[in-house]
């Protein structure tokens, strides 16, 4: 019975951290927030979402394609980093457009950069807790 | 004058992208090129039987010290050559430790990288010492690291740090071109598969240094300290590398040696400055790394074919390959010195510019020596394929592939040596020199000059070192006994050995400190952590002058945080179930949260709040995973006191009547997130912006640490990235 209640919680609370984690990354630059905080979040709600349901994809997909996630969003990372070269200015400077954005003002390659911050951080942590409980040995503690 | 130069990558260390393409630079760059595009094709064949993933790995490497090496030959910026070098260092270690599954090849790699990287330290000491001398002189930072801006100061030996930075320069130089004494770990190289022996040891890696020293000889080179110390470590290293060359009977370990041998002769050249010597320089460089690519890529085809590496071995087989034959017939006869070959030129012109350098006998002496030495070995290299009795035996079949880019080399050698007026060398030449050497005769190669003085002498050396190589081969094979006798007592007290001992007993230091320090117990990390940083307070606070007691505000909602907190404390030292501990725990933690959102740090406060949640997710499965039920508490007295000695030191820091924080960077911050970063958020502005390189270089962490929690974690037979 409690566990029902805990799992039924469990689904109602993941798809709205993941909005949270979303809105804290997106105001990330003029409000508290920003791609750590958003992402330590949205591993929160990933790893809610690996808790209330057995067989989730989640997990499966984290364990495959794991480290080619990874290396794309370092390697996007770097090359916001060096994007600034071919303007001529100094590297990891931000370069701002006027394009609108709702919650985030501006669009702007430091966005960029934030962005993938946030996906290594919520995609590294869950990644960690899944071998943690895989490592525990019966898998999930519910 | 500069070829590509965009953007800066920092400024304020003076490190900007700008490449310089002169005919220097053309001619290395050219140089590597081409010995890489025949390795790459060789390897092809060499690596057909190794699994993709290793094939990945190698081709990444490869590729990657191929472009560390252009750039390091082309780039303008000291610091930007430095990070090059190192790169090639880093991935020379990948390839090297390519059989990384035997013990014996992972150990060879490593000290080949401690030497070369150990080196690169000294190296860029030396840079900075040079770019010091630039700013002293009127040079802004990014200019100081420029090359082409040093060479226009008139008056650069005059510095002090003059001396200081050419001699840790000239050490990192040495460690990387394997000059005496750090010869030791070309031979080490050798575990390297053949196609990465055979890159290193023509056109890139041990070049590196001289290719340094080209593009530091308009600051350095008419000083009498250049000149000495190349001189003199030059020929120490021919000297030794070439009794070492003598004494092999490995193909491939003979190669390596004679490359050291080469290194050391051409450490002479640089250091004798002149017009002929640079030339010989240049022409030697483009010798020796035909014929050396080529005969390393035979000996490797030798080895996959033969299953050896022995020559005396390799002799007692009938060979049937004409154009291996061919290719080492034109390569051997370079390395001796024939007439009509690349190496005849580079030997007129050293033991020319020998004979005409300020100790005459004693370097004429060494070179004659090394020469003599290296041509006995490629007579008895070319031995190998000597008519000989009807010997058939059990043989691999190997792809063509791994001939035709050592035939392409000694082709090309050939034909440059033959018609060097058809090929355009001569004119390359002089436009290579005029660069290098800042003065500018034309080069002319020939292969007669008459019989004055010196150009008798070196005639009568030249036919000498051939006549010593052809009646040096037979002696040696006739007595072989004898002389691996003295081949194995040489080996005993060879460098090797002498740098193996002392770097294993520095190594041997450390490992003891770290059983102290890392002892694999979380406590004692703790106790460590802790009571070094009180201890660092403690010595700060003996200075302070006064301390005060804070006014005490206390309001409703500060007594509410802190007796959260407090109580959060107390249940966790008073339960004893594992759980409970964590969960109490976590409480003190979430008002210490909200501690930090009534103080208005809101972006602390978050983080707070998140990581205290998920590490109680993450530290539940461990404590469940190891199967604790209750916490063990031992030298709970001795805990007590560290801790109290820990708070009482925080305390006191608290209560220091007066800070003197400098408040600059913060108000730098303050003033400028909005204006520079357009952000409101300092928090994030900085991690974002200001030090975005911080948070770069954070994130790589984060990755590579969950990728090792995944390798640690990973149940064998499990799945594995």
């Amino acid at each position: 019975m409690n566990e029902v209640l805990i799992k039924t919680s469990f689904k109602i609370l993941c798809p709205l951290l993941a909005l949270v984690s979303l809105i804290l990354f997106l105001r990330g630059h003029n409000l508290p927030g920003g791609g750590f905080i958003g992402g330590l979040t949205l591993s929160l709600s990933m790893i809610l979402l690996i808790l209330s349901n057995k067989e989730s994809k989640l997990e499966s997909i984290l364990r495959i394609y794991f480290v080619k996630v990874m290396a794309i969003c370092l390697m996007g990372l770097a090359l916001t980093a060096l994007f600034p070269l071919m303007l001529d200015k100094t590297l990891f400077t931000g370069i701002w457009t006027s394009i609108p954005l709702p919650i985030a003002g501006k669009f702007s390659s430091i966005l960029i950069f934030d962005l993938f911050i946030y996906l290594i951080v919520a995609i590294s942590t869950t990644r960690a807790y899944v071998e943690f409980t895989d490592f525990s040995g019966e898998g999930r503690f519910l | 004058m500069n070829w590509i130069e965009f953007g800066q990558l920092a400024p304020a260390i003076g490190l900007n992208i700008s490449f310089v393409s002169n005919s220097v630079n053309l001619f290395f760059g050219c140089l590597v090129l081409f010995i890489g595009l025949g390795v790459f094709i060789y390897s092809t064949a060499y690596m057909k039987n190794y699994p993709e993933d290793k094939k990945t790995v190698f081709y990444t490497s490869l590729s990657l010290f191929t472009l560390a090496m252009l750039g390091l030959i082309f780039t303008d910026n000291l610091l930007l050559l430095f990070l090059f070098w190192e790169m090639t260092s880093a991935c020379s270690f990948f390839l090297i430790g390519f059989k990384n599954e035997k013990e014996e090849v992972r150990d060879k790699a490593k000290w080949a990288l401690y030497t070369t990287v150990g080196g690169g330290l000294f190296l860029l000491t030396g840079i900075v010492m040079a770019s010091q001398i630039g700013v002293e002189n009127g040079l802004n930072p990014i200019q100081s690291f420029s090359l082409t801006e040093l060479a226009k100061i008139e008056h650069f030996y005059r510095h002090d740090l003059f001396s200081l930075s050419f001699i840790l320069i000239f050490i990192g130089l040495a460690s990387k071109s394997a000059l005496f004494p750090f010869s030791f770990w070309l031979p080490l190289a050798m575990a390297g598969p053949t196609p990465v022996s055979s890159f290193l040891h023509s056109a890139t890696m041990v070049k590196a240094g001289f290719i340094l020293a080209v593009k530091l000889f308009p600051l350095y080179g008419d000083q009498a300290l250049w000149q000495n110390s190349f001189i003199i470590i030059g020929s120490l290293s021919a000297f030794h590398a070439a009794i070492q060359c003598f004494l092999q009977r490995n193909l491939k370990t003979m190669l390596a040696y004679s490359t050291s041998c080469v290194l050391g002769i051409l450490a002479i050249l640089i250091g004798l400055g002149a017009f002929k010597a640079h030339v010989s320089f240049i022409v030697f460089i483009l010798a020796h790394a035909l014929y050396k690519a080529a005969l390393f890529q035979i000996a490797g085809y030798l080895d996959s074919r033969y299953k050896t590496k022995d020559f005396i071995e390799l002799q007692k087989f009938k060979f049937d390959n004409k154009l291996a034959l061919l290719t080492v017939v034109l390569s051997t006869l370079s390395m001796v010195g024939i007439p009509l070959t690349m190496g005849f030129y580079a030997k007129e012109f050293i033991y020319y510019s020998a004979l005409k350098s300020s100790f005459p006998i004693l370097i004429t002496f060494i070179i004659f020596f090394a020469n003599c030495c290296m041509g006995i070995q490629a007579i008895n290299f070319l031995r190998v394929f000597w008519p000989k009795k009807e010997k058939r035996l059990q043989t691999s079949e190997v792809s063509t592939l791994l001939i035709i880019p050592a035939f392409a080399y000694s082709l090309v050698a050939t034909i440059l040596a033959i018609a060097p007026g058809l090929t355009n060398l001569n004119i390359s030449l002089s436009a290579i020199l005029k660069n290098f050497s800042l003065s500018n005769p034309a080069v002319t190669l020939k292969l007669w000059h008459g019989l004055a003085y010196p150009y008798d002498i070196v005639i009568l050396l030249s036919v000498l070192t051939i006549l010593i190589s052809i009646s040096g081969s037979f002696l040696f094979s006739k007595h072989l006994d004898k002389f691996t006798i003295f081949s194995n007592r040489y080996h005993d007290f060879s460098l090797w050995n002498l740098n193996k001992v002392l770097l294993d007993f520095y190594l041997g230091q450390f490992k003891k400190l770290f059983s102290i320090l890392q002892n694999g117990n979380l406590r004692q990390y703790l106790i460590i952590t802790l009571s070094t940083v009180a201890g660092l307070v403690l010595i700060g606070l003996l200075k302070v002058e006064s301390y005060a007691l804070p006014s005490l505000d206390f309001t409703i909602t500060k007594a509410l945080l802190y007796s959260g907190m407090l109580i959060g404390l107390f249940l966790t030292l008073a339960t004893s179930r594992h759980y409970r501990v964590l969960i109490y725990f976590a409480i003190s933690g979430l008002f210490i949260a909200l501690f930090f959102a009534f103080h208005s740090a809101m972006d602390v406060s978050m983080t707070q709040l998140l990581v205290e949640s998920l590490s109680l997710f993450f530290i539940f499965f461990m404590v469940k995973a190891l199967g604790f039920e209750y916490v063990v508490r031992t030298n709970q007295l001795a805990n007590f006191f560290i801790s109290l000695f820990f708070g009482l030191t925080f305390l006191a820091f608290y209560l220091i009547e007066k800070v003197n924080f400098s408040s600059l960077a913060s108000n730098f911050y303050k003033d400028n997130s909005y204006l520079l970063a357009k952000g409101e958020n300092i928090v994030n502005v900085i991690l974002v912006d200001f030090r975005a390189l911080d948070t770069f270089g954070e994130v790589i962490v984060v990755t590579i640490a969950i990728i090792g929690v995944g390798s640690l974690l990973t149940k064998k037979g499990g799945q594995h990235e």
